[in-house]
């Protein structure tokens, strides 16, 4: 992935992906803090995106999970890619912060779908949104029960992982 | 509009051309080291040689800040304009400094959101840092009420760290503006730390107070913030936190 594939993915998703921290940690100042982290994270390794194991927006979200859960062991965001990359990570104003609820506010469970891989993704809608039968949704999808089983208890584990729920 | 994001992707822009530090096994330093003290013992004898040992080494004639006041073409700096400095110093690790404003047409993301506005570039830039890698080291963008400057003169913070290569002293520059009627900038922390240094003007072109502290990094200072006093030393504001690595 090329440093102006990054740059996109910021574009596209820097605000979401901050609502999303600061709705799962409640403190815009750690938000902005995970935030500027996994960016830069995403920055150091994105030699090491594979586009057959997902999307660029699951692989970022990836490197976030990991954040929050490095954050939530030690009980600080680290900056390990930050001091790597010599990035400042840039102070909140009072706008900001609100700027960060707001974005909060705004995180729904469609949004956070749509970080999904398009299988778990499809599975989902169609089982938890749809209230489709596991059997009809194999048929539809043209593989077996247990596959579309798999992929519901998957998608519904990162949807936990993500915010902050325990598995 | 908002500044964090602008300003952070303003940090992730100019970092995507920086190489990454190199992590050095401790072998390879080694062997760096000792090449190294070989190298210097063998130009200290060469040196004393040529000289007979009696006359001193002239002072390194590195990069200085330009002027206060000094614009700098749009050809030497990666702005959209040209540069105005504002402020300059030379700190003990991190080196020679200046910080430039330069003017911004704005930007927006892929899906059109304002990502910072028409306005200002407030950058602070290193001309000679140990690390050898010189450039914009940070700053941000956006209206002029977005940079410090909404309660015109506004106060700001910025900051931004620098290791020196082995033995590894560690600098953060903390640099802004403050009000015009700010007398001293102080850094406290509950430990007892406390930095007072007085700010000084930027050029008659543009209004506003400037200031550049180097901290020099032994351990954390927790719960260390910056703020301004007036000229009866009372605080201008609740202050502003400092970040890593000066506090945690």
């Amino acid at each position: 992935m090329s440093p102006a594939e990054i740059e996109e993915l910021y574009r596209l998703h820097a605000r979401r992906m901050a609502g999303y921290l600061m709705r799962v940690t409640r403190d815009a100042e750690v938000a902005a803090d995970l935030t500027a982290e996994t960016f830069a994270a995403a920055l150091v390794s994105r030699g090491g995106y594979r586009a057959e194991l997902g999307s660029p927006s699951t692989w970022l979200y990836g490197i976030a999970a990991n954040k929050l859960s490095d954050w939530r062991r030690r009980g600080y965001a680290e900056d390990r890619a930050r001091r790597r990359l010599q990035i400042e990570r840039p102070p909140l104003s009072e706008a900001d912060v609100a700027e960060f609820a707001r974005l909060a506010d705004e995180v729904t469970a469609d949004a956070l779908l749509e970080e999904l891989p398009a299988d778990q993704r499809a599975a989902l809608r169609a089982r938890v949104l749809d209230d489709r039968a596991y059997g009809e949704i194999a048929v539809a999808e043209g593989v077996s029960e247990a596959a579309v089983r798999q992929r519901v208890s998957r998608g519904l584990s990162s949807l936990r992982a993500r915010i902050g729920g325990e598995r | 509009m908002n500044d964090f994001f602008g300003a952070l992707e303003l940090e992730l822009r100019s970092a995507r051309d920086r190489k990454p530090r190199r992590h050095v096994s401790a072998g390879t330093l080694v062997g760096t080291l000792a090449a190294a003290l070989a190298l210097a013992a063998a130009l200290l004898v060469t040196f004393a040689l040529r000289s007979g040992g009696s006359e001193p080494a002239e002072p390194a004639a590195g990069p200085r800040p330009d002027p206060v006041g000094t614009i700098i073409p749009k050809d030497k700096v990666p702005y959209e304009s040209r540069a105005l400095v504002v402020a300059n110093g030379i700190a003990p690790i991190t080196g020679p400094w200046q910080i430039e404003l330069s003017r911004t047409k704005g930007e927006r993301d892929t899906n059109g959101a304002v990502m910072w506005e028409r306005g200002y570039c407030v950058t602070i830039r290193l001309l000679d840092p140990p690390n050898g890698r010189p450039g914009p080291s940070s700053g941000s963008c956006g209206a002029p009420r977005s940079l410090g400057f909404r309660k015109t003169p506004g106060f700001s913070r910025y900051q931004g760290a620098v290791v020196h290569p082995p033995p590894r002293k560690q600098e953060a520059l903390v640099w802004g503006r403050v009000p015009d009627r700010a007398e001293k900038v102080v850094i406290t922390a509950p430990d007892g730390l406390r930095i007072e240094v007085r700010p000084e003007d930027g050029p008659k072109t543009f209004p506003g107070r400037w200031y550049g502290i180097p901290v020099r990094v032994r351990g954390e200072h927790p719960g260390a913030r910056i703020n301004w006093l007036d000229k009866h030393g009372q605080p201008g504001s609740r202050g502003i936190r400092l970040m890593p690595p000066i506090t945690r």
